[in-house]
């Protein structure tokens, strides 16, 4: 059976870094690390020339510099990189009203529906998309063609750096085959020790069980094994989820100081709604214990979530059940991470039918688009909302900002 | 503890206390009731928000007290036989049911577990009596207006306030609100104003559906007593603060429109079958002499209906959800007309029964 989609998974290479190379010129051939910094950081990214030290992205920081000691460590600018990554995506979009991205540099572009009037075959497609990225913003894409959203993704990954492979519908077994099955969507280190326990080791071995045969418990692997996903490329607009968290210099275990930070990344959420003129239905609070976990540092995670009787894009709602959330008490205390999410995004100018509140005067958007006018000009760090904020700034944020989720 | 009762009365006092006693199971003294003999019998039950305590007439051969299982209870007391039961509290806490010839010991706890029922004098507050009839009346036409997001306790219960000789209820979930005020004799409601919680005025109204006769309110500094002639009721006020309703009351109306209630109310029955699942909104067109009601959805199709109604203003169009309007016409004061006051597309609507002025609903208007 032919689904005669196709889809492009586009992936910046070494995306932070590759932008702090092209902007510094003293840094290019040099390995350069942007993450948070020793001893609790996270490394964002790594240059090509970090990586071959065994750098790589989600690593200690600290482990890096024992790796690779002579790397030049960044905080990273995350405003500059937002900046540069709507000009990619701005290229993306001129291939395709369906793009779905995942995150500031990587993005499903489905050019299904778009095949006639960009014309050529998926590879002169994918050619001219990295042809066009490096024209608008000097920076590298890896591309990935595949009628299935994985397949496109383990595609355009395999064909780093500078990369380019398409994965044609009758050849999507036979790539997934000799690939090991933590490949697979949905294979964690729990999931990938049962199927060891099974016997199987490749995509392939478990794409090989007949289909009556295949356990209940492992039909969607199995279908992923197959290449036979259905899902589909969902455009921006449902974009599952806008988050923001971040990692204390030390542990916190004052409430009202987190509540502080919990209103700033509420806040940074919501910029991002109105910015992208849509609103959040579910409030997710996420802390990260001080509990930890037996893969060296891992730390547990709890999230705690709500869902709002009206969607909204307004900070101080969403900082209000968040915090909500986080005085209910059931959450372990010190943590060290936290973090804001706004889910169940839909478009806000689905606005017909929108109940009006009698407390929220008109006058609190007009408040909102004043914020947002501020902090586009002075970034977002010139404004907080009301009272507390000072406390926010000893919070001494290291700079592990994760946006998108 | 040995007591004698008719097994009537007792299946009814029991039942008044199902309703608070605790679900969730977090203590599990909570999940029982406390049986209390002396020169009379009470049943008393909490889930630590709301106390309630019945008293029944019964032949107490010796006084004492013990707690036993209230569903466990409730369920068995209900089949005996119809006559005389025998209570008794026997060692390690069983308690003994008999009546005829069966014979039951339920596992109890221990009665000195039991969360002690708040003191009334706590707070001295004031205390009036009021008609059970209008007490109802009030609950009624507020509560359901209330917010049940808990996310909002401030407005998960109604606001209480007045001043001297006049009562005010108000409720309001942030898209409609409403505002109930009575003359209360003696009434000396504090005038900050207080919140009683809405499971508490649940309980409270449906301890008093059916009766007439006073109620004596007595207002502490966190709880309101509720006194009947045979049982009484505590509940631990909200602590938060009420938002700033009289401010969001529309001082004036530009248009008023007069409907025929019941005319009303059925359009919007019928109209709103077809309007989406999620919104529930419907489009009110108002021109002179008559108001369109209208809804249409995607997924169900689209309906109207046209309403005469008496209005001589500008031409009008708002919508709203049907759900917060034929809520308020099930209560609404009696009278045959309804009338609608408008401002626009975006303000708050008004509505109250013609010529009865104690009673206003307010409601925000959905974006068409």
């Amino acid at each position: 059976m032919s689904s005669g989609r196709v889809i492009l998974h586009a992936d910046m290479d070494a995306f932070y870094a590759s932008v702090e190379q092209r902007d510094r010129p003293e840094l290019r051939g040099r390995p350069v690390v942007v993450g948070g910094s020793p001893p609790r950081g996270v490394v964002s990214a790594a240059s090509y020339e970090a990586r071959r030290y065994g750098v790589h992205s989600a690593m200690p920081s600290i482990q890096a510099q024992k790796l690779c000691p002579e790397a030049v460590f960044l905080p990273g600018d995350m405003k500059r990189y937002g900046r540069e990554s709507r000009r990619i995506r701005d290229v993306f979009d001129e291939f395709s009203p369906d793009v779905e991205p995942l995150s500031l540099d990587e993005a499903f572009i489905d050019v299904t529906r778009s095949m006639r009037a960009l014309g050529g075959t998926p590879l002169e497609i994918g050619r001219r998309l990295k042809a066009r990225v490096r024209e608008q913003t000097d920076l590298v894409v890896s591309v990935g063609i595949a009628p299935v959203k994985m397949v496109a993704k383990i595609a355009s990954d395999l064909s780093k750096p500078d990369g380019l492979l398409e994965v044609p519908e009758d050849g999507v077994r036979e790539f997934l085959g000799p690939l090991p099955l933590s490949r697979l969507w949905g294979v964690g280190a729990v999931t990938f020790e049962r199927l060891q326990r099974r016997g199987l080791a490749t995509i392939g071995d478990l794409a090989a069980i007949e289909e009556h045969r295949v356990p209940p418990e492992l039909e969607a692997l199995w279908t992923l094994a197959r290449g036979l996903d259905a899902r589909h490329v969902e455009p921006d607009r449902d974009a599952r989820s806008y988050g923001e968290e971040n990692t204390f210099a030390e542990d916190v275990a004052d409430v009202e100081r987190l509540c502080d930070v919990i209103g700033q990344h509420a806040e940074a959420v919501a910029r991002r709604l109105r910015r992208d003129g849509v609103v959040g239905g579910v409030v997710r609070l996420k802390v990260k214990s001080t509990e930890k976990l037996a893969q060296p540092g891992k730390y547990r995670s709890y999230s705690r979530q709500a869902t709002l009787p009206t969607p909204t894009d307004d900070g101080a709602t969403l900082a209000r059940v968040a915090c909500l959330l986080m005085r209910r008490g059931d959450l372990p205390l010190p943590v060290r991470l936290v973090g804001v999410t706004a889910a169940g995004i839909r478009s806000a100018d689905r606005a017909r039918g929108e109940q009006l509140s009698i407390f929220v005067p008109p006058r609190h958007r007009e408040l909102n688009a004043a914020l947002d006018r501020i902090a586009d000009r002075f970034g977002s760090e010139a404004i907080h909302r009301g009272a507390g904020a000072s406390n926010a700034r000893k919070a001494s944020l290291t700079s592990q900002i994760k946006r998108g989720e | 503890m040995e007591f004698s009762i008719d097994r009537g009365e007792f299946t009814q006092a029991l039942a008044l206390t199902q309703g608070i006693v605790e679900r969730r199971n977090t203590m599990p003294i909570l999940a029982n009731v406390l049986l209390e003999a002396g020169e009379d019998v009470s049943i008393a039950a909490t889930d630590l928000e709301i106390h309630i305590k019945r008293r029944c007439g019964a032949k107490v051969a010796q006084p004492g007290s013990a707690t036993v299982p209230a569903r466990k209870f409730y369920e068995l007391v209900r089949e005996l036989r119809p006559g005389e039961v025998t209570i008794r509290s026997l060692e390690n806490h069983f308690v003994e049911v008999v009546s005829g010839r069966s014979r039951v010991r339920l596992v109890g706890l221990p009665a000195d577990e039991f969360p002690l029922f708040p003191q009334s004098d706590q707070g001295s507050g004031d205390s009036f009596g009021m008609d059970v009839e209008l007490l109802a009346g009030m609950i009624d036409r507020t509560v359901f207006a209330v917010s049940t997001d808990d996310t909002r306790a401030h407005l998960s219960g109604v606001f209480l306030t007045g001043g001297s000789g006049s009562l005010r209820f108000v409720g309001t979930d942030g898209h409609r609100l409403a505002l109930v005020d009575q003359p209360v004799k003696g009434a000396k409601p504090p005038a900050k104003g207080i919140i009683l919680p809405r499971k508490g005025l649940a309980e409270l109204r449906r301890l008093i559906e059916g009766r007439d006769g006073n109620a004596t309110l007595r207002i502490g500094a966190n709880v309101v007593r509720v006194e009947l002639a045979d049982v009484a009721l505590i509940m631990r006020l909200i602590d938060g603060e009420f938002p700033n309703y009289e401010q969001v009351i529309p001082s004036s109306v530009k248009f008023r429109v007069s409907v025929p209630k019941d005319d009303l109310l059925s359009a919007l029955k019928r109209v709103s079958v077809v309007a989406s699942d999620r919104s529930r909104g419907v489009r009110f067109q108002v021109t002179s002499g008559q108001l369109t009601v209208s809804a249409s959805s995607p997924d169900f199709g689209e309906a109207s209906e046209e309403v005469e109604v008496s209005y001589d203003g500008d031409d009008l169009t708002v919508g709203f959800n049907s759900r917060y309007l034929t809520d308020v016409l099930a209560v609404l004061p009696d009278g045959p007309r309804v009338e609608i006051g408008l401002i626009d597309d975006v303000s708050p609507g008004v509505i109250r029964s013609e010529n009865d002025e104690t009673y206003n609903y307010i409601v925000m208007p959905m974006r068409l």
